[in-house]
């Protein structure tokens, strides 16, 4: 995909449901984009809730018939998308550049 | 504190530190203008003081000069002679002075002059010639020449006058300025304070009705929180089912976590476990909606993984929003459990009281994707074994769910297998009577050691199903 297609969002630290209306205002940046990247590498805890925002994203953009989204995680938030079962639905990737290979 | 309070607090301490530097300034101001006042006024007795000298100077000299010409005594030209050289002398002193002073020194330089003019016309003829018969006319000059010289002090001494009066009303002028800044000044302050304990007040106000509004929906959170969660679960025969559910410390933590087992008749029984993402009457009303789906489709459909995914279809017609959940079927007469999992921490089977297993693989969490699908893990009850789930509040409880799934794996090798409540002992074991800082669920199973001797016809069951169970058992593994 061409690079000025993609659009990334960046979160560091930890993300849990104090943070939520931040978060999700950040995100809708990717709402339109054709290609749209979830960085994730420096963030250290995340709950349901930023899940849930994924989410809702993910389940926007497939709606409006945008492909699936990439997100890059370190080995800790890798782990949090495996319980919840989502390595099928996001394309989990562990840097910036490799996510942008996955679009 | 908030944002508002924080930038009040801020604002009101610079004003106070600008104002309390402006009334530092004023009062350096006010000393320096009382310093410049006292030092001119000295500087002006001593013009004063010069300027009497001069005249005496002028004095002496002409005493001098009547004294010789009345007496030819030599005598008299001694001071005479001193007053002519200390004259111009004096006379530079005091010009200096007054333009230090912004004082105009030509009346000193006019006197200078009429001084050397009644030397040469005065002094000079009548040293020369005592008995000169025009003494009358030189006496005459030397007179008016007197006269001017006495205007020219005249005018001096009010010039040196004016310039007290003038260096009166600046250091006045000033005190008053320093004043009026003063009063502005504590206007200001008054003002300042009056609007600081304004916002602050206004912030208080803010912050107690933000509580009240909290603590109303607490409370109806609790309510339906309360009336949600079953109070009683089902006794079964051949296994023990326990669950615990403790609400969040941090009171905005109120959240939508929930455990269910039923019996549906036929010798099956039909759990469930999850966490709705989201917290308070919102969450708790999604809850509600996820497990009456969930137990309408049980009711029918006996395969778990369908449960879930026709769940995920009635909530996506509904809400936005992600809910985890494991769905699970105990088969007693089969000895088997059926489990699907929706993105939840995965169900930990403990075997023969030491072995663990986190028990197959997640599918997407609920609510999050179309025509999600699930896959389906069967476990075998073995007698002796103990089947927990819980939801995330267990391993979370410090920001790192791998530490924290290794810490109950480590709880449950440890809890004592007397048949007790195996949630609370789990419970116990991670926070040890600690508040956990999100809501905590834990729902266990134990499939009795005895359950053989207590109905034949299961215990037969169980074992016909055995061989086939353990290679789908394989296969999930495989797979």
């Amino acid at each position: 995909m061409n690079e000025q297609q993609i659009a990334v969002a960046s979160f560091a630290g930890e993300i849990d449901f104090t943070a939520r209306e931040d978060f999700r205002s950040k995100l809708a940046v990717l709402a339109d984009a054709e290609g749209a990247i979830v960085d994730l590498a420096a963030v250290t805890y995340m709950d349901s809730s930023a899940l849930a925002e994924i989410l809702l994203l993910q389940r926007a953009r497939s709606h409006a018939g945008k492909p699936a989204m990439s997100v890059v995680v370190n080995e800790r938030i890798r782990r949090f998308f495996e319980i919840a079962g989502l390595q099928n639905v996001l394309l989990l990737a562990a840097t910036l550049d490799e996510a942008k290979a996955l679009l | 504190m908030t944002r508002a309070g924080r930038l009040s607090s801020i604002f009101g301490f610079l004003s106070a530190a600008a104002v309390f530097i402006a009334f530092l300034l004023a009062a350096f101001g006010v000393r320096a203008a009382i310093d410049r006042n006292a030092e001119s006024e000295r500087n002006l007795r001593f013009a004063h003081v010069d300027r009497a000298r001069m005249l005496r100077l002028q004095l002496d000299e002409e005493t001098a000069v009547r004294g010789y010409a009345a007496t030819h005594l030599r005598l008299f030209l001694d001071p005479y002679r001193a007053a002519v050289r200390a004259l111009p002398v004096q006379a530079a002193l005091l010009s200096r002075r007054l333009v230090d002073l912004s004082v105009d020194p030509s009346p000193v330089q006019q006197e200078v002059i009429l001084n050397g003019q009644w030397l040469r016309g005065v002094a000079s003829p009548l040293i020369r010639d005592p008995a000169s018969g025009s003494r009358v006319k030189i006496e005459l000059l030397g007179k008016q020449l007197v006269d001017r010289y006495r205007e020219a002090d005249a005018s001096l001494m009010a010039e040196i006058d004016a310039a007290a009066e003038r260096s009166e009303a600046a250091t006045a002028r000033a005190v008053n300025e320093t004043f009026a800044i003063a009063i502005l000044g504590g206007a200001a302050i008054a003002a300042l304070l009056a609007w600081f304990s304004m916002t602050q007040r206004r912030l208080a106000t803010d912050a107690e009705l933000h509580r009240l509004a909290y603590i109303e929906e607490k409370r109806i959170a609790d309510a339906l929180q309360e009336a949600f969660l079953q109070k009683k679960l089902p006794y079964v025969a051949d296994a023990d089912l326990h669950a615990v559910y403790v609400p969040a410390g941090r009171e905005s933590r109120v959240g939508g976590d929930w455990y269910d087992a039923f019996e549906l008749g036929d010798g099956r029984i039909l759990f469930s476990i999850g966490d709705v993402a989201g917290h308070g009457i919102e969450a708790a009303v999604i809850m509600s909606r996820v497990r009456q789906a969930i137990l309408s489709v049980g009711v029918e459909e006996s395969d778990p993984a369908n449960v879930l995914a026709r769940t995920n279809e009635i909530l996506l017609m509904q809400d936005a929003t992600m809910v985890t959940a494991i769905c699970g079927v105990i088969d007693l007469a089969q000895g088997v459990v059926r489990i699907a999992n929706a993105g939840h921490p995965p169900a930990i089977m403990l075997f023969d009281g030491n072995r663990v297993e986190q028990i197959g693989a997640s599918g997407p969490p609920l609510g999050a994707i179309d025509r999600a699908s699930y896959t389906v893990t069967s476990v075998l009850a073995t007698p002796g074994s103990l089947l927990t789930l819980y939801t995330d509040g267990l391993i979370e409880n410090d920001h790192d769910c791998e530490d924290g799934e290794r810490r109950v794996l480590e709880a449950l090798r440890a809890i004592p297998r007397d048949g007790g409540d195996a949630a609370a002992a789990l419970l116990e074991r991670i926070f040890g009577g600690e508040t956990p800082a999100d809501d905590v669920a834990i729902l266990t199973i134990a499939f009795r050691e005895d359950a053989g001797e207590r109905g034949a016809e299961g215990a037969g069951a169980a074992k016909r199903a055995r061989p086939i169970l353990r290679h789908d058992v394989r296969l999930l593994l495989a797979s």
